[in-house]
């Protein structure tokens, strides 16, 4: 197995040595900003790049990073009132005997393309979506809202689910024609109106591999889990008040109520509760969260963004906004440090080596 | 002809980018045709919009780019793109 880390200058690649050691094995598009990894199940590897001064460009590795080639960029329309920022996500699905990619952007749009990346194509239902005036930005410095998360349903292929900030979690059951908000019982602590139809900032989304219909969210305003496919949301945040606010997420393979989340003191306070970094750890579907910190540092200033942790059976790992990389073996009752000098990161991935 | 020159950083996407003299009497007309012999350098300098990106400048002749004083490109221009301070 390989963690395939996205940071702001490159995208490293770590292999595991013999003696389970993480070392850095490759490094790939050296000095410049990730903004999004996704290996599909071909093990082809997509790359975006957020370039700060020529835009945001995608590459594919077909040979598992050996070479790259640059596909073409989502562009919004000549009629569109947007231009493409940043790229926050890239997915793909099979449909029938096709591969489509799914790029999740900023301004918050989603893009498909059914030839590889050759070209793509805008959700226009989304994009004009009638609430669309209500939606607005967030993340640090943005201030326009993006697409940050993609899940598509292997039992449906017409059914998507989005997660936009700030605007919430969208559905379509039609194939992206036509998309309704799915956000009851999600709470908005920064709108007057604290259970708003629209304007929620879902931080990520995970879906249950084990069992389709539970969705897991870690929410600006906290921690929500759903057993009907995002129609409803049940809050499970930490009533001791520790696992509230924060972006990752990982949920268990091979069960449905197994999560862990990398708590914020506050969305003000963006570092860990008490600088003392740790991840905190449900079995029971989000009832009860307790902190699993045994080999993280004290003190800590970090912050763990969005898709910066993944899962792998019992091997979790994860990267900071600092630049530091940890990892356990042990479904995180353990952390060994693989990295503490790396840039930002953005994206962390376990993939097939 | 006017005079194309480029920054380097731009090397790394389009190794065989060298400077050159391209026959354009806009910047409209010279992105056509650098677009013709470096395929999708375009899209390194303009968005989809095709407006200069936000940190990528152009200078005629020493001078910024405006779109307005120079419509019309002189035959001798000196030309250079170049990446923005601001952007980082």
């Amino acid at each position: 197995m390989k963690l395939a880390v996205g940071t702001d200058k490159g995208l490293l690649i770590f292999k595991q040595a013999v003696n389970s050691e993480w070392v850095l094995a490759d490094i790939h598009f050296i000095g410049m900003p990730i903004g999004a990894f996704h290996a599909d199940k071909n093990q082809h590897w997509w790359v975006a790049i957020n370039h700060k001064h020529w835009g945001p460009k995608v590459y594919v590795s077909i040979n598992m990073g050996e070479t790259f080639t640059e596909v073409s960029s989502p562009k919004f329309s000549t009629e569109s009132p947007f231009t493409l920022k940043s790229i926050w996500t890239i997915e793909s699905q099979n449909i029938g005997n096709i591969q489509r990619l799914y790029i999740g952007a900023e301004p918050a749009a989603l893009f498909y393309s059914d030839d590889l990346g050759k070209s793509w194509n805008e959700m226009n239902g989304l994009s004009n979506h009638p609430s669309r005036s209500s939606w607005q930005g967030g993340g640090k410095g943005s201030n326009s809202p993006f697409l940050h998360t993609v899940l598509s349903n292997s039992e449906n292929e017409n059914h998507l689910t989005v997660g936009v900030s700030c605007a919430g979690v969208f559905q379509t059951y039609d194939g992206g024609i036509t998309w309704q908000p799915t956000n009851t019982g999600l709470k908005a602590f920064f709108l007057p109106n604290t259970e708003s139809v629209v304007g929620h900032d879902p931080h990520t989304i995970y879906q249950s591999k084990l069992n389709p219909n539970v969705l897991w969210q870690q929410n600006h305003c906290g921690i929500y889990r759903s057993e009907d496919l995002g129609k409803t949301w049940q809050d499970i945040t930490d009533h001791m008040g520790k696992a509230v606010y924060g972006f990752a997420m990982a949920i268990a393979d091979d069960n449905d109520l197994e999560a862990w989340v990398i708590p914020a003191q506050s969305d003000h306070l963006r570092i860990p509760h008490h600088q003392k970094l740790a991840v905190y750890y449900t079995k029971d579907a989000g009832q009860n969260w307790r902190s699993l910190e045994n080999g993280l540092p004290n003190p800590a200033f970090d912050l763990v963004l969005r898709d910066a942790m993944d899962i792998k059976g019992n091997t979790l790992a994860f990267g900071t906004n600092n630049g530091n990389l940890y990892a356990s073996m042990d479904k995180g009752q353990h952390w060994t440090t693989i990295s503490q000098n790396l840039s930002a990161v953005r994206c962390a991935a376990f993939i097939a080596e | 002809m006017p005079h194309l020159m480029f920054t380097s950083a731009l090397k790394t996407f389009f190794p065989n980018l060298k400077e050159e003299y391209i026959e354009a009497d806009s910047i409209e007309t010279l992105l056509s045709e650098l677009e013709k012999k470096h395929q999708g350098i375009q899209g390194y300098l303009v968005d989809e919009k095709g407006q200069i990106r936000e940190h990528v400048k152009f200078y005629i002749d020493d001078e910024p780019y405006n779109e307005k004083v120079h419509s019309e490109l002189p035959k001798s221009a000196q030309i250079h793109i170049i990446q923005a301070i601001s952007g980082g």
